[in-house]
């Protein structure tokens, strides 16, 4: 048996644990580019004139910022995922952890990330102007929002279809329709209002590097989460004296 | 199995719920990583600023410090 309290734990720890992956990775590989627009961006503001603003923090405490930016970012998520996955598992316990686990974190990424992305891909620094500041983040949540409509709508509408049993073709084809709506509506939104004054190459160098390390984020909460349920599933059915202990104590205790 | 150790009697793998106190467990958590998220991706002073008045606007703590992550994650930056 499960407790919600359990799941969270679970959650916490397997995000976490890919945020620290993700942001190691990102210190490794996408610091220096990191670094290398803040410099192309502080030469072009003293070009045009203006002295470089004065940083709060330095470039080193910034690099320690990423990882401590990725650790948070990546508890938080496994916390929401295990709500998630918390009212999924009350609604049918039986199905297989690993496999719930990857599905749910792919549409997770899917949504909270991909579809978002496609729209407003991340831009390094030096794109982005602060006074277009509060609109660029109000497009950016409703793009996210947009995206989590559509992978939730496509979820359940695949499951409603393969009750009733229809064929994979019709299943997917639904999903797929669905997808191509958000999409449209994504593209409803307003175009981000700022040029993109960086070179090409470092942009689009950036945007790989993005996405690896959402990629490693969100597939890190999904191997972690899923091994997780593994170990606890495979605990709760053992024959053992101990396996029984465990899942005798397991409510009460928590 | 005694009776006390388990509160409800559900199939092995099933998840035991206490309305009251999980909803409130889940809460909670919610509302701690949308904070967390919060400063991570949004924040542009108003979370420090009960601390730290209106430097907290003016210097960004915690938009500056997150800024590089910020930016890899796909959030909007200035």
């Amino acid at each position: 048996m499960t407790s919600l309290l359990s799941l969270l734990g679970r959650g916490a720890l397997a995000g976490g644990a890919a945020g620290v992956v993700s942001g190691g990775f990102s210190w490794l590989l996408a610091e220096p580019l990191l670094d290398k627009a803040v410099r192309l961006e502080a030469a072009r503001e003293e070009a045009s004139g203006g002295s470089a603003a004065a940083e709060v923090f330095s470039r080193s405490t910034q690099h320690a910022g990423l990882l401590v930016a990725a650790v948070l970012t990546g508890a938080a998520i496994g916390i929401l995922f295990a709500v998630v996955y918390a009212i999924l598992h009350r609604r049918d316990p039986d199905a297989e952890p690993w496999r719930r686990s990857l599905m749910l974190a792919g549409a997770g990424f899917t949504g909270v990330w991909l579809l978002p992305f496609l729209r407003y891909p991340a831009n390094p620094p030096g794109v982005g102007d602060p006074g277009t500041i509060d609109t660029r983040v109000n497009a950016w949540l409703a793009a996210i929002g947009i995206g989590v409509i559509a992978v939730a709508l496509a979820w359940r509408l695949q499951g409603w279809l393969a009750e009733r049993g229809r064929s994979a073709p019709q299943r997917q084809l639904a999903v797929t329709a669905i997808m191509l709506a958000a999409l449209a509506s994504l593209f409803a939104l307003p175009d981000n209002p700022d040029a993109v004054t960086a070179p090409a190459t470092l942009v689009w160098d950036f945007r790989v590097l993005s996405a690896a390390s959402m990629g490693l984020l969100w597939g890190g909460l999904a191997v972690g989460f899923g091994l997780l349920g593994l170990r606890v599933a495979r605990a709760g059915t053992a024959p053992s004296r101990r396996g029984v202990e465990r899942s005798e104590l397991g409510p009460s205790v928590v | 199995m005694s009776a006390s150790a388990a509160p409800q009697v559900r199939p092995a793998a099933g998840l035991v719920v206490h309305p009251l106190r999980d909803g409130l467990i889940a809460t909670a958590a919610v509302i701690v990583a949308l904070v967390a998220l919060d400063a991570v991706f949004l924040d542009q002073g108003a979370l420090l600023s009960p601390v730290l008045g209106k430097v907290a606007t003016s210097a960004n703590y915690v938009h500056e410090f997150a800024h590089d992550g910020r930016h890899l994650l796909a959030g909007p930056c200035h």
